[in-house]
Formats: structure tokens, sequence, C-alpha cells
């Protein structure tokens, strides 16, 4: 990536985040009061209801992207700021709690709030609700963290948008990385 | 630019492009009504790809079966014929694969714990690549619906910018409990086959296929078809449902119809899924382009909804009607039930216009527009 592009993560390994190199640790009891992503997003300030609603990927990357946002210096223009989001494993992870309701017959209660976030894409797209963004938001799948690779969709994006939020989300039960920064055309003039 | 050098589809209506084509030309469909499809009560309509079929095929053109899922195997057999049809060794680092999916093999997860490799999709695209004996790191792409035009745009600017010389762009996804289960509860599915942009439309088909196309930098002339230009914006909307002002679809349509004439589109192929929202969204952005009169057609009636195929399956059928000087007819459309007046075409007929628009929307809020003309069109 980037070298010394300011991003902002959170990292529940030891449970602390950070925006533009503040970084702040959550403590033991916030996280055993809900859990780490819930603190996180306490400890923000956020106020936005919806967040409650989501599954853990779309927490994951939202917090990151409100982080990168908020501590984004310059104005993003909304009709033409897009999103994009990478990751190792899709949504697997709401798509076995989503398997597990309609594994047994007798016991068969597939849930449409559950449903739509067996789409990993519709983390980009709370993003993009959030913010008003409808420049053009996409998600793709990596086996590895591929810098040069997420690099080229940014920059590709930038053709078209005036700005991309670009995040990573790697999603381990307990273990939860995620982080997110801001790209304009004038990061790869060179 | 960037031309289709060569393009292949399976499913139920054929293993060839030709095939399909034919079959959507003379109004046939994949979709039958089945009775309790993988145990989930009540009557469903989809468009189902027969498993001796693709046993064939696959034996027939791929061979050595190492233990791929169906899902991969139908994949295979569409990449494979694609990619031998261009005549191009996929062995070659500048040959990359894109695999536009929505669920990979979660079919498996009925068997398999989540730490299953076949459950990545990055694992399934690398399977894909390698049986082509192709080492290139691939690109998977999972947004939704529009998957497949996704993958053409991602892989035209890859392209464009010279870091690959071919691009094998293949959709996939098969029907699962999962899917079938899932799209149920949210009431989208219809009993019966479906009804695109009709006043009698009450929900899709779910269908299976695999499509193939393999696409290189050209300067805009030949006898091609060529991707002109694309676009993907966001309604921003709500997750599940469509902007009722259609944002990101018009907005989508608008880019891509900067520096075009409508008299020059001999059609809009609309994503059409017969879902009450998604073709209501579709006519209020064709009606805000002011494409009114532009003929619209959909192919959702003959394939159902293929998911992550859907966006390069369809963009393989209006490449071979363009060049057939056809517009084809919307299966399943009699009379427009939509709010804005647009002209979806109930009968096929010629044209000799040279441009056509492929539209695309999913979850998410993610809409797609794209441009494509014959070769040497103007």
């Amino acid at each position: 990536m980037i070298e010394n592009h300011p991003f902002s993560y959170i990292y529940e390994g030891n449970s602390e985040y950070c925006s533009e190199h503040k970084k702040v640790y959550i403590s033991p009891s916030q996280v055993a009061e809900s859990n780490f992503l819930t603190a996180v997003y306490r400890s923000l300030g956020c106020n936005y209801p919806k967040f409650f609603k989501m599954d853990d990927l779309s927490k994951a990357g939202f917090l990151v992207a409100e982080m990168a946002i908020g501590a984004y210096k310059k104005e993003l223009d909304p009709k033409t700021t897009g999103v994009v989001f990478f990751d190792r494993k899709a949504s697997l992870s709401t798509d076995c709690i989503f398997a597990k309701t309609i594994a047994d017959a007798d016991n068969f209660f597939p849930s449409p709030s559950v449903f739509v976030y067996t789409l990993p894409n519709i983390v980009s797209g709370e993003v993009c609700i959030r913010h008003g963004f409808q420049g053009e938001s996409a998600f793709y799948v990596l086996k590895e963290q591929d810098g040069n690779q997420i690099q080229n969709i940014c920059q590709d994006m930038l053709v078209s948008n005036s700005a991309v939020v670009c995040g990573w989300v790697d999603f381990v039960a307990g273990d939860v990385f995620a982080r997110a920064e801001i790209f304009t055309a004038e990061d790869f003039k060179s | 630019m960037v031309e289709i050098v060569s393009d292949n589809i399976i499913s139920p209506l054929g293993t060839t492009s030709e095939e399909n084509y034919q079959n959507v030309k003379a109004g046939n469909t994949g979709i039958r009504t089945y009775d309790s499809l993988f145990g989930i009560e009540g009557k469903v309509s989809c468009s189902k790809i027969d498993d001796a079929l693709i046993k064939s095929e696959f034996d027939a053109e791929v061979g050595i079966d190492v233990g791929y899922t169906r899902l991969e195997k139908l994949a295979m057999i569409s990449a494979w014929k694609a990619t031998k049809a261009a005549g191009i060794d996929t062995s070659s680092p500048g040959v990359k694969l894109y695999l536009s999916t929505t669920k990979g093999n979660v079919g498996l997860l009925d068997e398999m714990d989540m730490y299953c490799d076949k459950l990545f999709l990055h694992e399934t695209a690398r399977e894909i690549a390698w049986r082509l004996y192709n080492r290139t790191v691939p690109l998977t792409i999972s947004n939704a619906c529009i998957s497949g035009v996704n993958a053409i745009i991602a892989a035209s600017r890859d392209l464009e910018a010279g870091r690959v010389e071919y691009a094998v762009v293949t959709g996939v996804d098969v029907l699962t409990k999962f899917v079938v289960a899932g799209f149920s509860c949210l009431k989208s599915l219809s009993p019966k086959p479906c009804r695109p942009f009709d006043i009698d439309r009450n929900g899709l088909n779910l269908g299976e296929a695999a499509a193939t196309v393999v696409l290189r930098k050209s300067n805009g002339e030949g006898a091609n078809v060529h991707f002109v230009k694309g676009a993907i914006r966001n309604d921003a909307y709500h997750i599940s449902s469509p902007s009722r002002t259609a944002e990101g679809s018009f907005n989508a349509l608008n880019y891509i119809m900067q520096d075009i004439d409508k008299e020059q589109i001999a059609f809009i192929n609309a994503h059409g899924t017969a879902t009450i929202f998604n073709d209501e969204m579709e006519s209020v952005a064709i009606d805000r382009m002011g494409l009114n009169d532009v003929p619209v057609n959909a192919y959702k009636g003959n394939f159902g909804h293929t998911l992550g195929a859907a966006g390069v399956l369809e963009t393989i059928i209006s490449k071979y009607s363009i060049l057939d000087n056809t517009v084809i007819k919307t299966l399943g459309y009699e009379t427009l039930g939509t709010s804005r007046k647009i002209n979806v075409a109930t009968e096929n007929f010629s044209t000799d216009k040279q441009y056509f628009v492929k539209l695309i929307s999913g979850f998410g809020g993610v809409n797609a527009a794209a441009l494509f003309k014959k070769g040497g069109a103007k």
C-alpha cells in the first residue's frame, strides 16, 4: 500500500482501536459488558441505532469507516464518494448462522434479516447509507491483503469517484482486525 | 476499449453461447416448477442444470475430476470452452481469472465446518484457475447480483491499464437449499415462471448457470463486440430495497450515456428480475434518462436469476442478439406493470443499431450499467 498513508483500525486481539495514530485501549470490563465491536461503538460516541441490526462483518467495517471518515481533514462529496471493502472469507460467518436455521426440517426458521447479511457487499452498502455516498461501491474477496491489487482497484475507481473509502476486514471470532483509509487521486500522483 | 474475444454459457438451454442464444431467440425456457425443492415446502420454479449434463460435459471437455464440486465443474467447463475457443495459452502469466459469484460452494456448509477451504471464494477461484493451468492470482468479485457486470468492469480496467493481456471473466452460481430458503423467506420467489415488467409479476425464479467471456484490449475496430464503458453506483438508500427514485441505477446509466445518442441504442437489457420493486425501479431509471422509447428486454423468463452468472450470461446473449441484428422479446411479459412507461419488447424484431446497454442491480444498494457496441461502430 501507499507508504505512510493514514489509516484507522480496530483490533480485538489487543482491544485497541486507532484513528490517525491516536491509539485507544478498551478495558476488559467494557468488552465483557457487551462485546468488542459494541464497546468500540460506544467508546467512539456514535449514535446510529442501525448499527445493532448489522452482522459482525458490517459492524467491523462500519466502525473503521466511521473512524477514517471522522479523522479525514478534507470535505467528502457524497455524490461522488465510493466505498470498497475486501476480506478473505466473504460473509462466511453469517452464512454459518443462516445455515443453522435451515439445517433441520423440524426446526426451520430462516430469517430475512440474517439472510441479507449473507452478501458481503452489504458492509459497503451500510457505509454508503450512513453517509449518503452514491459513488461506486463494491466488495472483493482476496486470499491475502494484497496491497497492489487493492491499490489498483482504488486507483481505477478514482477515475469516476472523487474519493474512495477503502476497507479490509479480517474476521475471526475473538480476533477481529479491520482497517479503513480514504484515497483521492492525489494519493496516486507520483 | 475492450473486446469480447470468445464466450461460453452452460445452462439448461445449452452448452455453448450459440445454442443458448438460439433457444432464447426461439422463446424457450429452462424454468420448471418443482414441489418442495431441497425439502422446502411448497411449489417453486427454477432453472436447474441436469447433473448428467454436467458430468458428460466435464468428462468430454475438462477431464480429470479430483473431487471438484458441482459449481467448480460448471465454472471449469465454461472457462475451458471459452478459453479454448479464444485459442489462448491460459498458462501464460498475462492471463488472469475474474470469478464472479455470490455464494460459491455455500451448499457445502451442510456437510463441512467453516474452516473447510472449499468454502472460501478465493479458493474456488484458485481451483478454477489452476484447472486452466493458470497460476496468476485471480480476483473474486462478490458484489451481490451485479457481480458479473462488476467483474467485466474490473477486468476491463486491468486490461486498459496493461496489467493483464487476457481476462477470463467467469460468473457462476448454483441452486442450493441455502439460496432457495433465503430468497423464499424474503418472499422474493414466484411459484410460477416469472414475468418481468408485467402487471402480474410476483417475484423471481432462481436459476443456475456458468458463463465466461474472454476479454482483451482493443482499438475499437474489428468484428468483435466491444465493452465501451461501465459504471457502478450506490443508492445510499437501503440494504435490501432499491431506491424509489432509482438513484444508483440512474447515475450509472447517466454516466455511460454521456457521449452517446439514445438513437444509437438497439436495446436496454435490464435486470428485470420480475420482483415488484426491482422492475419498478428500473422503469424509473429508464424514464429519468428519457429512454422511454428505447426497447427494453430481460432474459429472466429464459434463465431465471442466475445471481453471480447473470451479468456475464446476459451480456453474452445480448452480444449474439446484436450480431444477429435482432432485439429479443421478454419472455413472460404481456402488459406493462410499472409506474413509468417504458418500451418492453414483446416480440423479436430486427434492428440496425449498433449499441446495447446492460443494466443490473442488487442488494447492498448496488447498481451497474455497461455500454457495448458492435466492432467498428461509430
